[in-house]
């Protein structure tokens, strides 16, 4: 088997060639010294089986950022027999240097240079064939977006793995200063000879946008209305979506799987129903919202919008220790903090994406929202209700930066903040199509088992023992909350709450369910029942908690997946626990002072 | 010696130094950050905020501690 790798820089589409080549197969794979997902596929090349690898997109093979660790890893720990450089041809200047470093480690090249037809409407001129006569290399002009190109590089690449290799492949070390001044003068000298460039450069378009999305005035007011209509599509398309599968799932299990069992009301039909069916519906459940995420992110992304983002909201995103483009995912947690995690896959710097991921979980997404109406309008009066919203979402914000701020130095980015604003591009419907079947995929694999195991342990907890009432005091979880009761008290939570925090720990959707099993009675019943036992000081004391402490295990589930990392994840579950805790007690405690 | 962050917005220099270590210069180099390359500043930011400069086709975010370490030769108008 054959392995060949995809090397380049960012923003050069490097991606979109290993779509174009790989088709829509592909998969995430573990390799020798990766802890991250890369994207690989098995395909026909040349007689040979080959291995095709996206590895990140890096600007310097030695480097000490996370991705360029990676790249390293990889090329040290893997035999690559073939490496397929892609660069964006309008910057060959700067991006040749990759390719060089990696003729110096012997490693077989194929150059694409890619993005040809954007370099040909500014002007510019590269004379392919002289190049690869003085590289030795394949040069290839591609355009991966149009496909333009890919049967002339499949072509090169067969020739090139069926070369016998003769000299073995060196593993990378440290350039020194020598090794910097011969390589940049060889780019230069190649550069005179191939490439033309025109005496002016025209990229009207971008100079045009940029002047209207980074205007000193008006580009934060676009900047808000981008993120809330993407915000409105998402949710005004997915949330129906949503309702409908939930439909469908309690239909299917009412009229299909209940009837199954109606003879049997034993621990294990239970276990099927109120366990495994819960756990894989509560899965289900995020597909809709992620696809539709990630359909409009790859578009933000891909256009280019993406980094004018982060330039506007960097100023005050640094004090925080964070930087613009999480800000934009964090304002996305507002829907669902599941995707939101994943999209901070674009912050290529690791402690800048850990912080990022760390408040992320405070945002007060959709999901809560529905429980905060449902307490609300059960216990407040119209004048009221909306206000109490209000200020929980004040809340979400406050805790947002506090922890940012508190954590900042934990963790402290190490890396220069230097992002490239590359020029605006129309990406293709190929494209964004398939980034989002990838995530899903991605979210399906690694979420579904830890997301089923949780609604397991939770229907063990409520279930058991077997012969008294479900979720009632004499379970587990009701001993349980019995047990936490000195920890709840001074915050207004009592016994029946704290078995509702255990099912909110699954999913918030399930929230209200969870309080009419608790409670033996049912919508606008319960609603009446909470009004006559919980008093209104509980009530915020309790959405405080449910609004600060972990949001759901999906969300946990992402934490685990993004971050390779349970220490995080435990770190930051406790972290929301305590900042949970603190909160409703400083509120519950000064408004009996007050009430009393 | 003038550094990058002294630059107003539509005034260009001539990279004379990178100052900071190895790695980030090869960095900073791959990004089209190099000696004898000229800098436009496109626009900046208001509050201290980051700097959007063009070197050649490539246009960059640089934060002002960044900015505060690139030094130029001659601060065109």
């Amino acid at each position: 088997m054959k392995r060949i790798a995809f090397l380049g820089m960012p923003n050069t589409g490097k991606s979109t060639l290993f779509n174009r080549l790989s088709g829509s197969s592909a998969r995430v794979g573990n390799w020798p010294g990766i802890t991250v997902d890369l994207h690989a596929v098995k395909t026909f090349l040349g007689g040979h089986m080959a291995e095709l690898v996206d590895l990140p997109g890096i600007y310097d093979l030695q480097g000490l950022s996370e991705d360029e660790k990676i790249v390293q890893s990889f090329i040290n720990n893997n035999k690559i027999d073939l490496a397929i450089v892609v660069l964006c041809s309008a910057q060959i200047e700067r991006q040749l240097s990759l390719l060089l470093q990696l003729q110096k480690l012997h490693i077989p090249c194929v150059l694409a240079l890619n993005m040809h037809d954007e370099a040909k409407k500014m002007g510019i001129t590269i004379d392919a064939v002289l190049l690869e006569k003085k590289l030795k290399t394949p040069v290839i002009k591609t355009s991966a977006k149009y496909g333009e190109g890919m049967v002339e590089l499949l072509k090169a690449c067969t020739q090139v793995i069926n070369q016998k290799i003769s000299t073995p492949i060196k593993k990378i070390k440290p350039l020194n200063a020598s090794d910097l001044i011969s390589n940049e003068k060889t780019i230069q000298t190649l550069i005179k000879l191939t490439v033309k460039y025109p005496t002016k450069l025209n990229d009207k378009n971008t100079k045009k946008l940029d002047g209207l999305f980074l205007d000193p005035y008006w580009g934060l007011p676009i900047f808000f209305l981008i993120v809330f209509s993407i915000f409105q599509f998402i949710f005004t398309l997915g949330k129906p979506i949503q309702d409908l599968m939930t439909q469908f799932f309690n239909f299917f299990r009412m009229d299909y799987l209940e009837p199954l069992f109606i003879n049997h009301h034993g621990i294990f039909e239970s276990l099927l129903l109120d366990g495994l069916y819960l756990g894989v519906t509560t899965v289900a459940a995020f597909v809709p919202i992620i696809i539709l995420f990630f359909l409009i992110m790859s578009v933000v992304e891909d256009s280019g919008y993406f980094s004018r983002a982060a330039f506007l909201m960097d100023t005050l995103m640094e004090k925080i220790g964070l930087d613009g483009r999480g800000f934009v995912m964090m304002l996305m947690g507002f829907g669902c903090n599941v995707p939101a995690l994943m999209g901070t896959k674009i912050m290529r710097t690791k402690e800048l994406r850990l912080l990022t991921m760390f408040v992320i979980p405070f945002s007060l997404c959709s999901a809560r929202l529905q429980v905060f109406l449902f307490i609300i309008t059960a216990l407040f009066s119209a004048t009221y209700g909306p206000l109490v919203l209000f200020c929980l979402y004040l809340l979400s914000f406050f805790t947002i930066f506090i922890s940012a701020l508190i954590f900042k130095h934990q963790f402290k980015n190490k890396e220069p903040i230097i992002i490239e604003l590359p020029p605006y591009r129309f990406p293709t419907m190929n494209q964004i199509v398939k980034r989002s079947m990838l995530e899903i995929k991605h979210f399906l694999t690694r979420a579904t088992k830890f997301i089923i195991i949780g609604v397991l342990l939770v229907w063990a907890l409520t279930h058991f023992p077997m012969d008294v009432p479900i979720a009632s005091e004499l379970t587990y979880s009701g001993q349980l909350g019995k047990w936490l009761s000195p920890i709840f008290h001074p915050i207004g939570i009592n016994e029946q709450l704290v078995i509702a925090l255990i099912f909110d720990f699954i999913a918030k959707e399930i929230v209200i369910g969870a309080l009419a099993v608790i409670y033996g009675v049912e919508g606008s019943a319960l609603a009446h029942h909470l009004y006559s036992n919980v008093s209104q000081i509980q009530a915020i004391s309790f959405m405080i908690f449910t609004l600060i402490y972990t949001p759901c295990l999906s969300t946990i589930a992402t934490l685990k997946n993004e971050s390779k990392n349970l220490s995080f994840v435990i770190y930051s579950v406790l972290w929301a626990l305590l900042l949970a805790w603190v909160f409703s007690f400083i509120f519950y405690q000064t408004s009996l002072y007050f009430s009393s | 010696m003038t550094t990058l962050l002294e630059l107003a917005e539509g005034q260009s220099g001539i990279i004379h130094k990178l100052n900071m270590d190895r790695l980030l210069i090869q960095r900073l180099n791959a990004m089209g950050l190099r000696r004898g390359k000229k800098i436009i500043v496109l626009r900046k930011a208001q509050f201290k905020g980051p700097f959007h400069i063009m070197i050649d086709t490539t246009e960059l975010m640089i934060r002002e501690h960044e900015a505060s370490l690139i030094n130029l030769t001659s601060a065109a108008l």
